[in-house]
């Protein structure tokens, strides 16, 4: 009788065993995976610079996927600057807006919304987007009676609550 | 033979492509180098590509093509002004597929560049090729026919892929093939009498009373048709303090095959064999156990790797003193390529050597046969280095600079030490990921480490080597890896 229930036990101990190390194996396998992913969203950023390593791709990357989690503690600078070539995907929670013609945009001081000055066959438009859907809040012509050309310049007040563009008169 | 060759590359009414088939040994490179050589002094080199499996990149499949463009573009420059645009286009032509390859950047110019040429690819049988048919005979099958001016000089064991690429319908009719090993014996006999006798009474004050030409009979029979035998003796018998003849003793006293048990088609090699057991027995034959396994660990690091590493990288990575190693490489130096600078990475003297220590049935003297084992060694001794070596800005790159902006890169990869031991640690660990092992539980420990603390330090070496690349393919074939040994790993725990 004892000799049976050693062996059972035996058995138990196993199995426990068993289950530990496939979980092991899977678990390592998401962080492969996840880290695959990582490198492959951020290739152009990861071969030109490697601080932009943690400037850029890691700050970049999604802020639930594995390699944040494990090396949040890494990311040193609050400002990201990004070099070219990143590539939007859904790995990355970068996105893109599509415009027709040169561009430049500023963030509002929370963080939320986005203004971006296009200039386009000499007319300038403004338009304020949410910055996590990218949908547009509110565009802005020149006014009546003022020249065409607008000034490459757009900033948001520190409170976020005005918006300020200069133009020619 | 040289000359039939030599006449073959001048004569465009022959067949374009010439096949020079023959066994480990037999001299297939030395008579590729000398024809390229030749070939090259009358002008009508165009190309050449040696194949070599220590090199990774020397043994890539989609190397082959983009390296013979690359070199016909700096020879003629009508292929050059060709080439170009088509690359601008199309930069990417490493991920190509072979026949886009050979259409777009060498058949396409050398038609309109109308180029006469002779391209020379040694050892195609080094390459990594799974297929049942070589993939680059395939596609050469197809577009001989369309350049009548280029003609193809192709080395290579008579490995079946190779063979059967070589008899299939497409390329059968345009191939005149040459077997080495079908060469008359007496002919190559008195090759190697020649060899023997010059290179011997090189080594003695005496020319006269030696060697006698019993030794000289006796070493003939045991070369048995392969070069390789008898430079591999020569090598050995050069010995700084020890009596050529005593070292001669020790190979002629051996017992000289004549019945072999084993399989078929090893049995060619067997006097070979029997060398280079002669020559590890006499450099080790006072070893303790402790010593042989610190041999095989030393030479495992010699013939596995995929990149050829130096005695002092050796040291490094396999966590020995460099004195140690250095000894130890040079008491089996007939057998190596030796340099002086202990920086310079070494390899075997001959590929037969690596074909013989990693086959048991080969190597029956196993204190120094190199078991599949020893790659789960080299990939845990890399996974251990750069645990020991990584860390955050190892080569002090300024904040936020691009690799690009860096002016003395290059100086601070040297100061930082990542050339050597580390490099190859992080280029190449995961070529050592092998199915087969029972330490399977303690590479997902040192992965598991290595993902868990190390990695992004690892990525910059690569993102400064500009090998990016890499960790992707380690990446892939962790993960791959990781699939195959799960059903293994039931049983281990």
């Amino acid at each position: 009788m004892s000799r049976f229930m050693a062996c059972l036990l035996g058995l138990l101990t196993l199995n426990q065993n068993q289950v530990r190390a496939s979980i092991d194996v899977d678990s390592l396998t998401n962080t492969a995976t996840d880290f695959l992913h990582f490198v492959t969203a951020f290739f152009e950023v990861i071969s030109q610079s490697e601080p932009h390593i943690y400037h850029s791709a890691l700050q970049l990357t999604s802020p639930s996927s594995m390699i944040r989690e494990l090396y949040t503690h890494q990311i040193c600078s609050p400002v990201s600057k990004v070099v070219t070539g990143i590539a939007a995907s859904e790995d990355s929670c970068v996105a893109s807006i599509k415009v027709k013609a040169p561009t430049r945009g500023v963030w509002s001081p929370s963080g939320r919304l986005i203004a971006t000055y296009t200039a386009r066959r000499e007319i300038g438009t403004i338009e304020v987007r949410d910055s996590d859907t990218l949908e547009m809040v509110s565009a802005l012509e020149p006014p009546a009676g003022y020249s065409k050309y607008w000034r490459k310049s757009v900033a948001f007040s520190p409170d976020g609550c005005l918006l300020a563009c200069s133009y020619n008169g | 033979m040289l000359n039939e060759i030599e006449d073959w590359t001048e004569d465009f009414s022959k067949s374009p492509v010439f096949w020079l088939n023959g066994l480990a040994g037999t001299g297939k490179s030395t008579i590729a180098q000398t024809i390229a050589e030749r070939v090259f002094a009358n002008g009508h080199l165009g190309a050449s590509f040696f194949c070599c499996r220590a090199f990774e990149d020397r043994s890539d499949l989609h190397l082959i093509f983009p390296t013979l463009a690359f070199q016909l573009a700096q020879r003629y420059p009508s292929f050059r002004s060709l080439l170009i645009p088509l690359l601008q286009s199309n930069p990417d032509i490493f991920r190509e597929s072979l026949h886009n390859q050979m259409q777009e950047f060498l058949l396409k110019p050398l038609l309109s560049a109308n180029i006469s040429t002779v391209i020379v690819i040694d050892a195609l049988d080094e390459c990594k090729d799974e297929d049942p048919e070589s993939a680059v005979l395939l596609v050469l099958g197809k577009s001989i026919s369309k350049v009548p001016g280029v003609k193809f000089f192709i080395t290579s064991r008579p490995e079946t892929h190779i063979t059967s690429g070589f008899r299939g319908p497409l390329l059968k009719e345009w191939t005149e093939a040459f077997v080495l090993h079908h060469v008359e014996p007496r002919i190559v006999h008195s090759d190697i009498h020649l060899f023997f006798k010059h290179e011997l009474s090189k080594l003695t004050r005496r020319p006269k009373d030696w060697p006698t030409d019993e030794h000289l009979d006796s070493l003939c029979r045991r070369a048995d048709g392969f070069f390789v035998y008898a430079v591999a003796t020569v090598n050995f018998l050069k010995h700084k303090f020890k009596r050529p003849s005593d070292r001669l003793d020790v190979i002629t006293k051996s017992p000289e095959s004549t019945a072999y048990e084993g399989k078929a088609e090893l049995k060619v090699y067997t006097n070979l064999d029997s060398l280079y057991t002669s020559i590890f027995q006499a450099a080790f034959c006072k070893n303790d156990p402790e010593d042989d396994a610190m041999v095989r660990s030393v030479l495992s690091a010699v013939v596995l790797v995929t990149n050829p590493l130096s005695p002092s990288a050796i040291a490094t990575l396999m966590g020995f003193e460099r004195d140690v190693v250095l000894s130890l490489l040079e008491s089996v130096q007939s057998l190596l390529v030796l340099h002086d600078d202990i920086n310079h990475p070494i390899q075997a003297f001959h590929k037969s050597f690596l074909d013989f220590i990693i086959d048991p049935a080969r190597c029956n003297d196993l204190r120094f046969h190199i078991s599949p084992d020893y790659q789960i060694e080299l990939l845990l001794r890399c996974l251990e280095l750069m645990d020991k070596s990584l860390k955050k800005n190892i080569c002090s790159i300024p904040d936020y600079a691009l690799n690009s902006e860096v002016e003395d890169l290059q100086r601070r990869i040297e100061e930082s030490g990542i050339r050597g031991a580390l490099e190859y640690a992080c280029r190449s660990w995961h070529n050592h990921l092998i199915v087969r092992t029972d330490r399977t539980a303690d590479v997902v420990s040192a992965l598991r480490h290595f993902l868990e603390e190390k990695f992004l330090f690892w990525l910059e070496v690569l993102s400064i080597l500009g090998a990016v690349g890499d960790a992707v393919r380690a990446l892939n074939a962790t993960v791959l890896w990781l699939s195959e040994v799960c059903p293994d790993l039931w049983l281990v725990y």
